[in-house]
């Protein structure tokens, strides 16, 4: 009988904090005599091992007695969950659909790879999942610790930019800001090289970047944080005021400016042979879905600008 | 669902009262044992699961002192209330009580 109560303990001891083990064991055992000994009373007997069984079950699973001792700790508090719940998904469907039209791209054009890039899909999804994971736990700890959400001046969501207020014209979605945000933060993750992902495609190539490239770099990494500055904004005051409109839409045209100069520069790629693959049709391929890709970013920041231009007007 | 519902919110009302109830019961002293009949007797089961860890944070905070004692021939770990546990105690019965007072009138 003994032994079961102290292999109850023992898997206890090991869960405890080192330094309270022995005492919270010593009064777990005190505890546990006294109900074994009422209910040896009651029935005028000793325990089978099936009773002294329930009445261990009673104390509850090792595992979860442990967790009660311990300081509660937690990564991401319910204040927060919510939003990072939704960030969390934005990513992994973003990622998802990328990684799934480069998976089909490369089955279409008969690559042996297409699997290869599902494999970096997956790593690239579990890296930025962990990104934004920490962004978050860093800004619900910061938030407690620094009473952000506590001291506020309601008087403040009459937000001014550049010191010019205005009347609020019409609500943000704050979904469609943070999957904004989630896709910014997944572009400058594999600008500035957080994550590693390079195109395997064609024949069997690695597709890189040229130093052709290297003119953008900053000035796009740039654009992406203020871009990404803008949109924390959003976050926190979800209405457009006409100087905020006029902020994305200068931002907007930045982009645009980007994806035209982009889509004029010559020889932005190249491929890197795998095995001993020729390269010539991986880069063509590749060239002829990266001005694509380009176009329709043009596209549709074109009609975002239009749509701010007629905010604009109609104000 | 509509029951597991109930029972969360059965345990978010009870997380509350069962720390008041064992700081009042433990103007007295008592050990772990039987500050759980007594609180028993009185209507209110705790499972020995959440009282000991319970006694803990609460002895962290503060609020309770401790002591290892033998009584019977066996070493016990008694508890009472401290001096900071019977301000908190008292503010929390104030509380408590205006709120049982709101809650009558509003059912």
């Amino acid at each position: 009988m003994a032994d079961l109560v102290e292999h109850y303990l023992l898997q206890l001891r090991s869960l405890l904090p080192a330094k309270q083990r022995e005492d919270i064991a010593t009064e777990l055992r005190e505890s546990i005599r006294g109900a074994v000994a009422e209910r040896e009373r009651e029935l005028g007997r000793a325990l089978s091992d099936d009773e002294l069984a329930s009445v261990l079950k009673g104390y509850g699973h090792p595992l979860l007695i442990a967790g009660r001792y311990l300081p509660i700790q937690e990564l991401i508090g319910p204040r927060l969950f919510p939003f990072y719940w939704y960030a969390l998904q934005a990513v992994v469907i973003v990622i998802a659909v990328v990684t799934g039209i480069l998976a089909g791209i490369a089955f279409l054009t008969g690559a042996r790879t297409g699997l290869q890039v599902l494999v970096d899909g997956f790593w690239f999804a579990l890296i930025a999942a962990a990104c934004v994971t920490i962004t978050f736990a860093v800004l619900d700890h910061g938030s407690a610790r620094f009473k952000m959400f506590e001291d506020f001046d309601p008087r403040k969501f009459e937000l001014g930019v550049l010191g010019v207020r205005a009347a609020p014209l019409s609500p943000i979605s704050r979904s469609d800001t943070v999957f904004e945000i989630a896709t910014l933060i997944i572009f400058v993750a594999w600008w500035v090289g957080w994550v590693h992902w390079t195109p395997v495609i064609g024949s069997g190539a690695a597709i890189q970047f040229t130093s052709a490239i290297d003119p953008y770099y900053w000035p796009l990494l740039a654009l992406a944080v203020v871009d990404l500055s803008r949109l924390a904004v959003d976050l926190v005051y979800p209405y457009r005021t006409w100087p905020r409109v006029l902020v994305r839409l200068t931002i907007n045209v930045l982009w645009l400016s980007a994806f035209v100069l982009l889509f004029r520069t010559d020889g932005l790629l190249t491929a890197i042979a795998i095995d001993g693959a020729a390269t010539a049709d991986a880069l063509s391929i590749t060239q002829n879905v990266l001005k694509p890709t380009l176009v329709v970013l043009a596209v549709i920041t074109a009609a975002l600008i239009a749509t701010d231009v007629v905010r604009l007007v109609r104000r | 669902m509509g029951d597991e519902l109930i029972e969360k919110m059965r345990m978010e009302l009870r997380r509350g009262s069962l720390t008041i109830a064992v700081l009042a019961q433990l103007r007295a002293e008592h050990y772990g044992y039987t500050l759980r009949k007594a609180l028993e007797e009185l209507g209110l089961s705790i499972d020995e699961g959440t009282l000991y860890p319970l006694l803990r944070r609460l002895e962290s905070q503060g609020l309770l002192t401790s002591e290892w004692r033998e009584e019977d021939k066996r070493e016990k770990r008694f508890y009472k209330l401290s001096a900071e546990g019977r301000k908190v105690l008292s503010q929390l019965l104030d509380e408590w009580r205006e709120l049982n007072a709101s809650l009558d009138r509003i059912v």
